[in-house]
């Protein structure tokens, strides 16, 4: 069996799912919530010279992103996906079609990726409408800039990457323990290291959910090593331990 | 061929299969009975490839299950335990999802869904099917491949009468195309309808395998002879160095006799004096047999 037909199978069952649903909108709320926080916060700011107000606006979306609702937005993410198969019973049919099992792990990482990474694309692009939409409402810091394209789509693949990490542990977690409670448990211990973590010095390099925020971070302050190439082999390393588990596990 | 041999497994040390060993022929429908926890279940598992056996192999047309896995699943349709599907999709979605894993033409899903009697309810989520029109989709997501071999784990659960005799017509009509059924049931009249070959499973054991015929045979049948009483005793001497006899409520009774060596026994019997007024060939259903061989 071709792996992209796994691929558009699962993109096929989560159409008509909550999951899509909650992957754009959680996001987008977020970030309307923060135009209006901006919008009041921005005003008070119009007076200070040299503000980059575009690096700002989307820094601080996507660090409040990445620090507050990510770990525990990716925990539910990547727990309904696998719900969906261990609620159903399904993963018996998945496993006793003639597919290899790596695959069918494999096709469930991309599909979990892409969903945050679809949600990524939803936060940047609502944080750039909402700049556009700040600037037309008179804040001269955000209407007498470009909009800086490149700058924040390379800060949002970054970002992205970033939670390749966070990813592949959730995953592992929930194909290992169906409970919804256990995935979604793991993501709120993840955010709240990552709260202590992501500030730390060093102690941000041990825990995958702060590689997000770190990732955000000047490059001067990230001295090292960089957080988004951690996370790609932390979740290379995390991958490679769940389909040498998915491998040897009997399916009761 | 499906051949099962010396298949163990053990749960944390707890044996739960003891080297079962199977011979499932092409073309046969082949019935594995057994009481609850038997390991029937765990022994579809292990032929489907869900479970690993502890030591003892599986292989279907001389194919080892474990070194060709991918290549021995494309021949093999299975419903193991409860039919399983996204309840949020339409019965069809589901088939079209399976489908499109397996490159398989949309052309096979209505055909699939037709042959099952499902095409009315097709559009309709799986979260509103009765148990029973999930069976009927679950054979119809086996029946997409064109399989070799059918796996099914107590098909019958949840059919209404009608849905039973379906059920066995669909499986007549697929035996008659050359498929070959494996199936666990816990009714044995079904069964008995039903299946060519037959298994019993007992604490992880196979006590019996077989034909039905055959298991007709092994089930020992019992010959009761009614002689005048006073010629008991003449009558048990004259049979005792051919056969085993017993005697119960003044009644000559011998185990494992078939009609012709009734026959023999009754033409001895008169041939010697004595006055045999009844013989019988008490034959126990195929429900005292499996509760005899897996008590």
């Amino acid at each position: 069996m071709r792996f992209h037909r796994l691929l558009c199978g699962e993109f096929f069952k989560i159409r008509n799912a909550l999951v899509l649903w909650v992957v754009a909108l959680i996001p987008a709320l977020m970030a309307v919530l923060s135009i209006f926080n901006e919008y009041r916060v921005g005003a008070r700011r119009a007076a200070a010279d040299g503000a980059d107000y575009w690096a700002l606006f989307a820094q601080s979306n996507f660090i409040f992103w990445g620090q507050a609702l990510l770990p525990v937005f990716a925990a539910m993410i990547v727990t309904l996906l696998l719900y969906l198969e261990h609620h159903n019973q399904m993963m018996k049919v998945l496993l006793t079609l003639p597919v290899r099992r790596w695959k069918v792990y494999a096709a469930k990482y991309v599909t979990a990726s892409a969903l945050l990474g679809l949600s990524t694309i939803v936060l940047l692009v609502v944080t750039i409408g909402g700049g556009c939409v700040l600037g037309g409402l008179g804040l001269s810091g955000f209407a007498a800039t470009e909009v800086p394209w490149v700058l924040l789509c390379k800060a949002a693949t970054v970002f992205w990457l970033a939670t390749q990490g966070l990813i592949a542990i959730q995953l592992l977690a929930a194909w290992r323990w169906p409970s919804l409670v256990v995935g979604i448990g793991l993501g709120l211990c993840g955010m709240i290291l990552s709260l202590f973590a992501a500030s730390s010095a060093s102690w941000w390099r041990v825990v995958p959910w702060a590689y997000p925020v770190r990732s955000l971070r000047l490059p001067e302050k990230t001295v090292g090593i960089d957080p988004a190439l951690l996370s790609v082999a932390a979740a290379a390393l995390m991958v490679a331990v769940g389909l040498r588990w998915m491998y040897r596990r009997d399916v009761n | 061929m499906l051949v099962v041999d010396a298949v163990s497994k053990a749960y944390r040390g707890e044996p739960v299969l003891n080297g079962v060993g199977l011979q499932v022929p092409r073309g046969s429908i082949y019935a594995l009975v057994g009481p609850n926890g038997a390991g029937k279940t765990t022994l579809l598992r292990i032929i489907t490839g869900l479970v690993r056996p502890s030591c003892g192999s599986v292989s279907y047309a001389g194919q080892d299950l474990s070194r060709h896995r991918i290549e021995v699943l494309r021949k093999v349709g299975s419903l193991i335990e409860n039919p399983a599907f996204y309840p949020h999709l339409s019965g069809v979605d589901n088939l079209r999802y399976i489908a499109g894993l397996l490159n398989i033409h949309a052309h096979a899903v209505s055909a699939a869904l037709a042959a099952v009697g499902l095409v009315q309810a097709a559009q309709r989520k799986v979260g509103e099917y009765s148990l029973g029109m999930k069976q009927r989709l679950g054979l119809a997501m086996c029946l997409l491949r064109e399989p070799e071999f059918l796996i099914l784990d107590e098909p019958t659960n949840g059919l209404d009468p009608a849905g039973i005799k379906d059920l066995r017509n669909i499986l007549m009509q697929l035996r008659a195309r050359g498929m070959t059924v494996f199936m666990t049931s816990h009714l044995l009249q079904e069964v008995e309808a039903l299946a060519t070959h037959m298994a019993v499973m007992r604490s992880g054991k196979i006590v019996f395998s077989g034909t039905s015929a055959q298991l007709q045979l092994a089930s020992l049948s019992r010959l009761d002879i009614d002689v005048a009483s006073e010629q008991v005793d003449t009558a048990r001497g004259l049979l005792t160095p051919a056969y085993e006899v017993g005697v119960q409520a003044g009644r000559l009774c011998i185990h494992g006799v078939d009609a012709e060596k009734a026959a023999d026994i009754n033409t001895l019997l008169v041939g010697a004096g004595l006055r045999v007024s009844g013989m019988r060939i008490h034959r126990p259903t195929l429900e005292d047999l499996f509760f005899s061989l897996a008590a």
